[in-house]
């Protein structure tokens, strides 16, 4: 389901929410967190998601021993004898549950070491979206004026760049030598986190801007500036807390989205190098041989299905629980 | 039960795969089969997979005349002017349009087509003399007899800087002609109508006869060309249908990239041809489908040709099942080049140590496997002569190219002579591979990285279409790029000159469009392929050849690949004739039924 802007302003937020985060702190009795808690956990679903989420992210970390114990080959053995006459994969059997590849590779093991490409890039890559969107956006509402409007103008920019396109330049411009920008973007995941940052960070800065432009007016914000409170303190301390519900529900959505981006852009060939498995990268090899080689397309598919389905449901139930008006 | 057969007999060859695998990498006992052999046969009996039951690309005495050819293909033509044409697709039209002074009969036979018969080399080698026969006419709406002149002016146009020929400084040292640059060549003269007198610098006389076969030497008209040759690049391999034919048919229409119309020269007769039937009416050709689509479609029709070779998925539709729609014939052979100009490579121990590591046999089954090649352990490939000479099969026998499957022992010991104690390489180079993105180009860069990661090497892939991956990568020598896995090298003519000389000798590499891809330039090289080239004593001139192959194997300038097969499939009924020497379609010889 898609939000407007406003049904993310909670009755709660109004008043101070705090999340104590350090393990001494004390949790009050019913403090927001707790509610949320509550809340989520009644959510079936949601906990159902959030546990695949959780076990992929454990497969991912301990990829090469989850590999070990499945008992399949590593992801870059090229198993010649795992293919037939004429080259071509071998399917599913009980030495490559899910078949090989046209190298003669376990997908069983390349869509597991998928996983970790999947997942590095999307986190990363949200979090610098939502870092640079935050910042953007607090400044853009909180000054107003002609702060607002560069920075909203060049949100627009932004939103409006073919950045499909960008990301295919970019990755040819920076694959060959020491990549490009004097090396910081250098080819493979670099640029993927890079072009997927630059093209979701508006986003969440478009939602922050919303928000601050009408909490700046709130009565306890005028208070703590006639107490002499300076900017960045008000940004800090009165704002960004209010600002924790509405961030945390939009990278949940941001994030399956951007799980999906890094599958687009390694399908054109624009990411990871090669021999590293990615996801998108393998649908993409499949699509020449997906009628004689189904496997190959359909286990890195189901795993990419799963894994975007799993944050868009836990992205909803996160936005439930958290925002309660807007209910099931 | 036709497929419970079919499947048994794949788990058959599959073991048999292994098994032959597993002799050829453990023991050095060569395989029999190959010495003296230069049928398509020998490469593929030892995998368990059948040729018999092929489509028979031989031409026959049922073929019928009329009808309309139906071809199509993946590749576009890149051109169509005799002067510029190099390149396998483009033969099939330009040998159907133009008249060189020889060709080969689909079975590679030279025999004089525009001359009379066959040329006067003098005793020194260095001056040819050919008559051409004088009742040959140019097609509508030229309509005159075809001169020695005309012949003259194609061989002035292919020095002609505008026309972009690309063998022409190899194959024919005319006296002058290096520097003639679009005038008359100093070196041919034409005392009448139908004598044409070549001066050579040196004795070259055997190896240029057999350059006479390239579209290089079919005449060109001065009256229709002169004009556009004059522009950069030359306006005659623009507009093709607007060429003047000496061929059995004339293009109709053209369109770049998409379709070609072929139609009947009426001028033309098969009696003063001798060689080509010309069954067809017409040939249409539609160029530009994905290949997989194409492959598939031509399989199920009737009357079609494919032009260019199905991918391994299709190839293996059609060998279970529409068998005598399926050719497979020897095409000449890849391999991944080692820069030997350049860190890392210039260290010859470290080149021996990479091919030593090397899965060769990963390359075959990236290609389709035993049906279209075998792994190559040297540079002359099975249809080549000297072959034999060259140790067939087995080669030379030197230790970094005997292990189709890779030795890392013997991979160690080079790396340890390339001064890496530990046998991983620790240097700070990050070997650049550059190759096609079309399949299966990813697959075989992956290949090569994978045996230079074993070694320890860091290394970067750069994917790009194959004509970029020439033009702009590896035929660039300033590029410097480390590995090309994806080039691969067809002989002009059936000769070791046309193999060797022009990938390996020092001489012929050129700023761009390099193909001297290894940029090997070993004095020792050099000298074994100038002398052979020189001899015109055919055993001597193999001998000499092998020796030279031997010290191109010793300098380890590539990875040897494999020696491929082509594999072309047709339409049930159409009756495709192959051309040995170019290994696709001759139209001239293919009819309709």
């Amino acid at each position: 389901m898609s939000i407007g802007a406003s049904e993310l302003v909670a009755e709660e937020a109004a008043a101070p929410f705090s999340i104590e985060l350090s393990p001494g702190g004390e949790i009050a009795a019913r403090s927001p967190l707790q509610l949320f808690w509550r809340r989520f956990r009644s959510d079936r679903v949601a906990m159902v998601s959030l546990g695949f989420i959780v076990v992929l992210i454990f497969v991912a970390i301990f990829a090469p021993l989850v590999v070990k114990l499945v008992g399949v080959s590593g992801p870059n053995t090229q198993n010649l004898n795992s293919l037939d006459a004429f080259g071509q994969p071998l399917g599913p059997s009980s030495a490559h549950p899910f078949g090989v590849d046209e190298l003669g590779r376990d997908i069983l093991a390349r869509t597991i070491y998928g996983a970790r490409i999947s997942l590095e890039v999307a986190f990363i890559a949200t979090g610098i979206a939502v870092l640079v969107g935050t910042v953007v956006g607090t400044a853009a509402g909180y000054f107003r004026g002609w702060v607002d409007s560069l920075l909203a103008r060049l949100m627009d920019i932004v939103l409006a760049f073919p950045i499909l396109l960008l990301a295919i330049g970019l990755a040819s411009a920076c694959s060959l030598g020491k990549g490009c920008l004097g090396g910081l973007i250098t080819p493979g995941v670099p640029t993927l986190i890079v072009v997927i940052a630059l093209s979701s960070w508006p986003y969440i800065g478009r939602i922050v801007r919303g928000q601050v432009l009408s909490l700046r007016e709130k009565e306890f914000i005028d208070a703590a500036r006639s107490l002499g409170a300076s900017d960045a303190r008000i940004m800090r301390k009165e704002i960004l807390p209010n600002l924790v519900a509405p961030i945390i529900v939009y990278t949940s959505l941001v994030l399956p989205t951007n799980v999906l981006y890094e599958a687009a852009l390694s399908f054109l060939g624009v990411g990871v190098q090669p021999p590293t498995a990615s996801w998108g990268q393998m649908i993409a090899s499949a699509s020449g041989i997906f009628d004689t080689a189904w496997w190959y397309m359909l286990f890195p598919g189901l795993a990419l299905v799963l894994t975007v389905l799993a944050f868009n449901l836990v992205g909803d139930g996160l936005q439930d629980a958290l925002n309660p008006k807007t209910g099931r | 039960m036709r497929p419970f057969r079919l499947t048994l007999t794949l788990v058959a060859a599959i073991a048999l795969v292994i098994a032959v695998a597993a002799c050829g990498s453990s023991g050095s006992s060569s395989s029999s089969t190959a010495a003296g052999s230069s049928s398509s046969g020998t490469s593929s009996s030892s995998s368990g997979l059948s040729l018999a039951g092929l489509a028979d690309t031989k031409q026959s005495s049922t073929q019928k005349m009329g009808g309309t050819l139906h071809v199509i293909s993946n590749e576009g033509w890149e051109h169509l002017d005799p002067g510029a044409s190099y390149f396998q697709i483009d033969y099939l039209v330009v040998n159907a349009v133009q008249t060189p002074l020889y060709m080969f009969t689909p079975q590679s036979k030279i025999v004089p087509v525009l001359a009379s018969g066959p040329p006067q080399i003098s005793s020194d080698g260095k001056t040819v003399t050919i008559h051409i026969k004088p009742n040959f006419k140019w097609s509508p709406p030229l309509n005159r007899a075809i001169t020695s002149k005309d012949v003259a002016y194609a061989f002035q146009r292919d020095f002609n800087p505008n026309v972009q020929n690309g063998y022409a400084a190899g194959y024919y040292p005319i006296v002058g002609a290096a520097k003639a640059a679009g005038k008359p060549i100093p070196g041919i003269s034409t005392p009448n109508n139908t004598t044409i007198v070549f001066h050579l610098t040196q004795d070259f006389g055997a190896t240029f006869y057999q350059a006479l076969t390239l579209p290089g030497s079919a005449p060109v008209p001065p009256e229709i060309a002169t004009a556009d040759d004059k522009s950069s690049p030359s306006k005659y391999d623009q507009n093709p249908t607007k060429q003047a034919f000496s061929g059995p048919y004339m293009i109709q229409s053209y369109s770049a990239g998409r379709n070609i119309t072929l139609v009947r020269n009426p001028n033309w007769s098969h009696q003063v041809d001798g060689l080509r039937p010309a069954y067809a009416d017409k040939i249409v050709w539609n160029a530009g489908a994905d290949a997989t689509v194409a492959a598939r479609q031509t399989l199920a029709s009737t009357d079609l040709l494919m032009a260019d070779g199905p991918p391994a998925a299709v190839l293996k539709t059609a060998y279970e099942s529409k068998k005598s729609q399926l050719s497979v014939s020897p095409l000449g052979t890849y391999y991944a080049s080692l820069n030997t100009s350049v860190p890392p490579f210039n260290n010859i121990n470290l080149r021996k140590a990479v091919i030593a590591a090397q899965n060769r046999e990963a390359y075959l089954l990236a290609r389709g496997g035993k049906l279209v090649g075998q792994v190559a352990t040297h540079f002359i490939y099975p249809e080549v002569p000297g072959y034999a000479q060259a140790g067939g099969a087995a080669g030379f026998g030197q230790d970094y190219v005997s292990h189709p499957t890779g030795d890392m022992a013997v991979a160690t010991k080079y790396m340890k002579l390339a001064g890496y104690p530990s046998g991983k390489y620790t240097g700070s180079a990050n070997v650049l591979i550059v190759g096609s993105n079309s399949d299966p180009g990813p697959q075989e860069m992956q290949i090569v990285q994978n045996g230079l990661q074993a070694l320890g090497f860091k290394t970067t892939i750069k994917a790009v279409p194959q004509q970029t991956m020439y033009s702009k990568f590896c035929g660039y020598v300033k590029a410097h790029i480390n590995v090309c896995p994806t080039a691969g090298w067809i002989e002009d003519f059936p000769d070791p000159y046309a193999a060797l000389y022009v990938p390996f000798s020092g001489k012929t590499i050129v700023p761009i469009n390099n193909v001297n891809w290894a940029v090997l330039n070993d004095p020792k090289v050099n000298n074994a392929l100038d002398s052979a080239a020189a001899i015109s004593n055919p055993s001597q001139r193999l001998a000499a050849f092998a020796q030279a192959d031997k010290a191109i194997v010793d300098d380890a300038p590539a990875i040897p690949e494999i020696w491929s097969s082509n594999a072309l499939v047709k339409g049930t009924q159409v009756h495709g004739v192959l051309d040995v020497w170019n290994d696709d379609w001759d139209l001239s010889f293919s009819s309709t039924s």
